[in-house]
């Protein structure tokens, strides 16, 4: 189904939050403030790798308006945070390792005076030599920049015999491939406000993927119990994963707790790009041998991933790329080693894909490399070694049957773009050639075998007579509240008026795990299938007691529990009604675990959403300027829940890829950005962006798949690199191995002057 | 802390210069404020104490024809808004490639702000290459008459002083662009921007061009101007001195290319390799389609 | 030596009170007149639905009118709005939704709604001007608003709408 607002019907829905955010009514948690509330500042390191010598406060602290300043020394709990491994230090002590380390941080009275308060904190540094690539982090002579060493991970799988048969294969690929230090560029930057509350406890409003997480981690930080600390998490202005770890939170926890007010802290954009998370750069070679079919048997893969300073989730992520560098293909012989290690380039983490994104532009231009050498059509070359229902996953784990790879493979012909790939693509003007290309991926949700994945939620009447849910997922944009709202409406086929929503605040919500992996959607929708029988029959029961019309006769529907009486529809009770008789006996919850594979392999996934996706492309190559010209996705995800958000989801996604695929690199020289704003930091505009992309999502799942709708977060974003970088073969017989293409490998010398029809271009290989 | 004591609003030009001279170094004039803003956010430069605003100077932002007896030009007033320039007909008349120039700076909120003086006191501003092509001069006041600089001399000093220099010991009043009434035949005119994507982007190349062809294939003359990034725009002139007078066959065309190349390696040495190509491939392919479309 | 009284007409030390109308209210307020409108917009006059992101007139999240016309917030000081009419998001569909903003809820043209109202003031702003724009023209008049989340899908929805 081509997904738009014709095709969804009465299921394109208004989103709940949209008139508050088209009217900028809506309050961001930056854009609160309280009574009596002080600024608050952090202090980061002016060298990315130092031995810190002193710290000195006394001066800052005697400035007027400084209310506080404070450094490791006022940490009452663990001074560490990370997900995955506490490892980053709240405030460094004795060591810096990258730029965005914080030292210390200030509360005052307004944020001019903080600022010239961290400039009369006095640092002392011992300069150390720098690790400002992955590969220096292995040299025998780096200096060791944790106390294990530079390796914060390594990955190992193999099956077969991958070196033999390598050795009697037709054709053997070998390649190195190059990604970017991408950057999140949410549009709001980090920020919050922390409020001390008269019984002691703290309030935290704090944009985060993961309140309870956040919570955990503040309460280690802290030395309080869990229980002391409320954190308020959404709306939020954007996040794509780099939220879900803590930023501004240790910061304003510490500091509103030592001046007993609230503290506000909100990162300019050159903090944010100093201090927050980027996608990983990988550099992952592979070398891929088929026979003279076109079967792939053997495939031999390095990952090099750059983590940058600490922790967070580097190790997860290159479990995630190690079983993505395999893919939907099925291929006898295999070995995946990867290793993620510790350099001084700001801190890598979590980020839309997850690891995915950078494999798979690898993977994909292994088979269409391969495809060119063997004269075989690229998609063809696919088919003949996708998966099939029930094969094993990447890793040999078992996966719920899945035939999405080959049915988003069969979907994507019926785009206008596979036609006119077939055809010569002609040009009016000579300089600019034009170019289709084709790719696709198989990407896991949740968050894969050995890392505890747990859902939940709660459904109830509530004291006002609304059917409420409580989840403890959060709304970055995605369309969280959307989906909700279509689901309720669905269930209990009632008004928009009957229903409440509560996500975003661990006073309030159950633990639901974090919205992160693609994973909410599913999460929810399994949740209120759980959820609503039991939640039915109780009111039924309880309407049945009150007025004596038979449970069976019941349904729920518009203000209220109907039934027919001489084939009408009576209302028999409002929700307000039934809400007076008591509400105790109508709240429910559940708990349960993302669906995992049964196989021990550690990161292994067990449900997936594939996807491929073509793109058409134009090259100027006076310029060497690549522009995206159109895209189209088919995506097999399960039941489209939410079309607007699903939609959404795809086309977000998808332009993400783009400008990572063209213009995106936080770059950074001897390991400080020089990239520090949106001036140089380059995302596409409206201009660079076809005007509409379409979206065929396959909805079917195997029969009785009782796990229902995939998400859909990552997916849009994981595919379309490799997809570009064929259009481009394809336009200019030029190979891309690095991203974000260099335009340089894309110019040619007066292309116009030469007689040929297509171009050639002056150089090879591209690299 | 360094911080802004007063912002000046002088009514003239003479208060404006004597405010000025009081505080010299800790004073900066400011036009749109644009560009300064981003000087100051990017910690570039500090704020100066004293902000000498020109927005209260009355006819700094017209654009008018003014015609003498030996001659004809087009005034372009410092303070005049990149949007307003975008929209003047004279401008759209006599100066396409100005008017070009301008669309492909910023976006249009900045143009609404931003001011054209402004642009060419960054020294690196997109509409240089534009205004270089038609021969512009700049009138400055310095406190006691008005003076007139040719914008290529300006631009080739300021290459050897302080690159985006903040302190102008000048006002800069107007722009001046001589006006071809009777155009010659066969003129042509081009600019082209290229930047990290399609709008809104600092530009890595930036070139220039007009002239006219005489008989058949033969170029009359030419001026072709070139810029991009941090560097000062200039004028290619023995680029221009060599197509002159001669026939634009592609053979020729490959020779213009390596006069391009050697032209740019002089006056920049630093230059990368794709900003070399870029160039020329841009300013041949311009020529060659002017050409074709005779 | 300089007349401080005949130049002087703002001085910082002693806050000037800059006057303006915003969203349709007369505003007098004590302000440093090197001050961001920005700042004055979202800090002293608690307004939020102005957006801050860059800073530097790059995401276009503050976007304003100023007489109708759109500019950055963040590269506007106080003293450029002496006298002017200010307008913010707030200031849009004060009492019924713009036809902009219903254009954008049914389009599905946000998701976080971070870049939306600097979207929606740059697009009133354009049809201030231009009462019938081609697709091209708003296209254009959104370059300066980036969106992270939307990959423009919706707001080209949009644009396809407002250019009929
Ligand atoms: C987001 C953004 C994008 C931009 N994109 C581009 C771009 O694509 N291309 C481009 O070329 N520029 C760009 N700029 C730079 C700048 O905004 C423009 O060049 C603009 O035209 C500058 O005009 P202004 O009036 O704002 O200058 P101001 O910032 O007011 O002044 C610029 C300089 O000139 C001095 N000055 C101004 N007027 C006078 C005068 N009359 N006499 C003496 N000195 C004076 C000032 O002291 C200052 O040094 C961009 C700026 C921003 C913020
Ligand atoms: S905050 Fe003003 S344009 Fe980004
Ligand atoms: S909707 Fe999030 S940035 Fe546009």
């Amino acid at each position: 189904m081509l997904l738009d607002q014709d095709s969804a019907g009465d299921k394109w829905r208004i989103r709940p939050d949209g008139k508050e955010k088209v009217t900028g009514k809506l309050r961001y948690l930056t854009d609160m403030t309280f009574p009596n509330m002080l600024y608050g500042r952090v202090l980061r390191s002016d060298y990315p790798h130092a031995r810190i010598i002193s710290i000195d406060t006394l001066k800052a602290k005697a400035l007027e308006g400084v209310v506080s300043v404070i450094t490791h020394e006022d940490i009452p709990g663990l001074n560490g945070f990370g997900i995955s491994n506490p490892d980053q230090p709240v405030f460094c002590f004795d060591f810096v390792r990258y730029e965005g380390d914080a030292i210390a941080a200030v509360a005052a009275t307004t944020p001019e005076i903080a600022e010239e308060a961290l400039h009369l904190i006095e640092v002392e540094y011992d300069k150390l030599p720098i690790i400002d690539s992955a590969e220096k982090a292995l040299l025998p002579t780096a200096p060791k920049l944790h106390s294990n060493g530079n390796i914060l991970h390594e990955t190992d799988y193999c099956r077969g015999n991958t070196e033999a048969v390598l050795g009697k294969c037709v054709c053997v690929i070998e390649e190195t491939y190059e990604t970017p230090r991408q950057m999140h560029t949410y549009l709001e930057t980090e920020g919050g406000i922390f409020v001390p509350e008269k019984d002691g406890r703290l309030t935290v409003y704090a944009p985060t993927q993961h309140g309870y997480k956040d919570r955990m981690q503040l309460g280690r930080i802290l030395g309080v119990p869990d229980e002391r600390i409320r954190v308020i998490s959404s709306p939020i202005g954007g996040s794509f994963g780099g939220k879900d770890e803590l930023n501004v939170q240790p910061y304003g926890a510490l500091l509103s707790l030592s001046c007993g007010k609230p503290v506000k802290i909100h990162y300019s954009r050159w903090e944010s790009v100093k201090a927050g998370l980027k996608r990983h750069p990988m550099k992952i070679t592979m070398k891929t041998g088929v026979d003279a079919n076109g079967k792939v048997l053997a495939h031999e893969v390095t990952i090099l991933s750059d983590t940058g300073a600490y922790s967070t989730l580097g190790g997860p992520v290159l479990n995630f790329a190690t079983e993505h560098a395999i893919g939907p293909y099925q291929i006898p012989n295999v070995v995946v080693k990867g290793k993620a290690v510790f350099t001084n380039n700001g801190v890598s983490g979590e980020f839309r894909g997850f690891g995915g994104n950078q494999v798979i532009f690898a993977l994909e231009g292994q088979i269409d490399r391969l495809a060119e050498k063997l004269h075989i059509d690229p998609w063809e070359l696919r088919r003949r070694n996708l998966r099939n229902l029930n094969d094993l996953g990447p890793l040999g784990q078992r996966v719920y049957p899945t035939n999405g790879a080959f049915e988003v493979w069969e979907a994507i012909q019926r785009s206008p773009l596979w036609e006119k790939s077939k055809q010569d693509l002609e040009s009016s003007d000579r300089w600019i050639q034009r170019g289709i290309g084709f790719s696709m991926a198989m990407h896991g949700s949740g968050l894969g075998f050995g890392i505890p994945d747990p859902a939940g939620g709660i459904l109830r009447l509530n004291n006002k007579g609304k059917i409420e849910v409580a989840f403890g997922h959060e709304e970055f944009g995605q369309g969280l509240l959307g989906t909700l709202e279509i689901l309720l409406l669905d269930h209990f086929n009632c008004e928009k008026e009957d229903i409440h929503i509560v996500i975003g605040d661990t006073d309030l919500v159950p633990p639901s795990g974090s919205s992160t992996a693609s994973r909410t959607t599913n999460m929810v929708w399994q949740a209120l299938n759980r959820l609503k029988p039991q939640f039915l029959s109780a009111l039924y029961e309880k309407v049945e007691n009150e007025t004596g019309v038979n449970r069976k006769d019941l349904k729920t529907g518009s203000g209220g529990i109907w039934t027919y009486k001489n084939g009408k529809k009576v209302r028999v009770m409002t929700y307000g009604e039934v809400a007076k008789l008591g509400i105790e006996d109508l709240e429910f919850s559940t708990k349960f675990h993302y669906p995992v594979t049964p196989d021990p392999v550690m990161g292994g996934h067990y449900l997936y959403t594939c996807t491929s996706v073509a793109a058409e492309v134009e090259v100027n190559v006076l310029t060497g300027t690549v522009k995206v010209v159109a895209i189209d996705h088919t995506v097999a995800a399960g039941p489209v829940i939410n079309p607007m958000g699903y939609l959404g989801q795809i086309e977000g996604g998808s332009i993400m890829a783009l400008g990572f695929t063209l213009s995106e690199d936080a770059v950074m020289e001897s390991s400080e950005y020089i990239t520090l704003n949106l001036d140089t930091y380059v995302i596409p505009t409206i201009l660079d962006v076809p005007r509409s992309q379409s979206v065929d999502a396959i909805e079917k799942l195997p029969d009785g798949d009782p796990f229902g709708p995939r998400g859909v977060g990552e997916v849009g974003s994981v595919a379309l690199a490799p997809a570009i970088v064929a259009a481009v073969k394809n336009a200019t017989g030029t190979w891309i191995t690095k991203l974000p293409i260099n335009k340089e490998k894309l110019i040619c010398d007066l292309p116009y002057l030469n007689n040929e029809k297509k171009v050639g271009i002056t150089h090879d290989s591209g690299r | 802390m360094l911080t802004v004591e007063k912002v000046w609003r002088p009514k003239d030009l003479y208060d404006a210069w004597s405010i000025h001279q009081t505080y010299k170094d800790a004073s900066c004039f400011v036009s749109g404020g644009t560009w300064l803003r981003t000087q100051w956010k990017g910690g570039l430069r500090h704020i100066s104490p004293h902000l000498i605003s020109l927005d209260q100077i009355h006819d700094m932002d017209k654009i008018e024809e003014k015609n003498t007896s030996d001659r004809s030009e087009l005034l372009i007033g410092s303070m005049t808004k990149l949007a307003d320039c975008i929209k003047h007909p004279l401008l759209n008349k006599y100066g396409s490639a100005i008017v070009e120039a301008c669309k492909r700076i910023a976006a249009p909120s900045i143009r609404n702000q931003g001011t054209i003086g402004g642009n060419i006191l960054t020294k690196t501003g997109d509409s240089l290459p534009a205004l270089l092509i038609h021969d512009a001069t700049l009138t400055w006041f310095n406190g006691k008459e008005f003076e007139n600089e040719s914008l290529e001399v300006y631009l080739s000093n300021a290459k050897y002083k302080e690159v985006n220099g903040v302190y102008h010991p000048k006002i800069l009043v107007s722009i001046a662009i001589p006006l071809i009434k009777n155009k010659p035949q066969n003129r042509f005119s081009f600019y082209q921007k290229v930047g990290k994507r399609e709008a809104f982007t600092p530009s890595i190349i930036t070139i220039a061009g007009t002239g006219n062809f005489a008989a058949n294939k033969q170029i009359g003359t030419c001026l072709l101007a070139a810029g991009g990034g941090t560097s000062v725009p200039f004028r290619l002139t023995s680029t221009e001195l060599a197509l002159e007078n001669n026939d634009l066959t592609k053979d020729f065309l490959q020779h213009i290319q390596s006069v391009i190349y050697r032209e740019l390696q002089r006056e920049d040495s630093t230059i990368s390799e794709y900003k070399k190509k870029v160039t020329a491939n841009l300013i041949v392919y311009h020529l060659f389609s002017s050409l074709k479309n005779l | 030596m300089i007349q401080e009284d005949k130049f002087m007409l703002v001085e910082e030390k002693i806050q000037y009170v800059l006057n303006f109308t915003l969203n349709g209210e007369e505003i007098s307020i004590a302000v440093h007149p090197s001050r961001r409108l920005v700042d004055i917009i979202r800090t002293d006059l608690d307004l939020t639905g102005t957006k801050i992101s860059c800073e530097i007139g790059r995401c276009g999240a503050c976007m304003v009118l100023i007489d109708g016309i759109p500019h950055n917030s963040c590269l506007t000081m106080a003293y450029q709005c002496e006298g002017k009419e200010i307008e913010s998001i707030e200031g849009i569909g004060k009492n019924k939704l713009d036809p902009i903003q219903q254009c954008f809820l049914e389009e599905g043209a946000f998701q976080c709604g971070y870049c939306t109202p600097g979207m929606i003031v740059s697009l009133k702003g354009l049809l201030n001007q231009n009462k019938s724009p081609n697709y091209d023209e708003i296209e254009q008049s959104l370059a300066g608003n980036l969106c992270r989340c939307t990959g423009y899908g919706g707001i080209n929805r949009v644009i396809k709408r407002l250019s009929k």
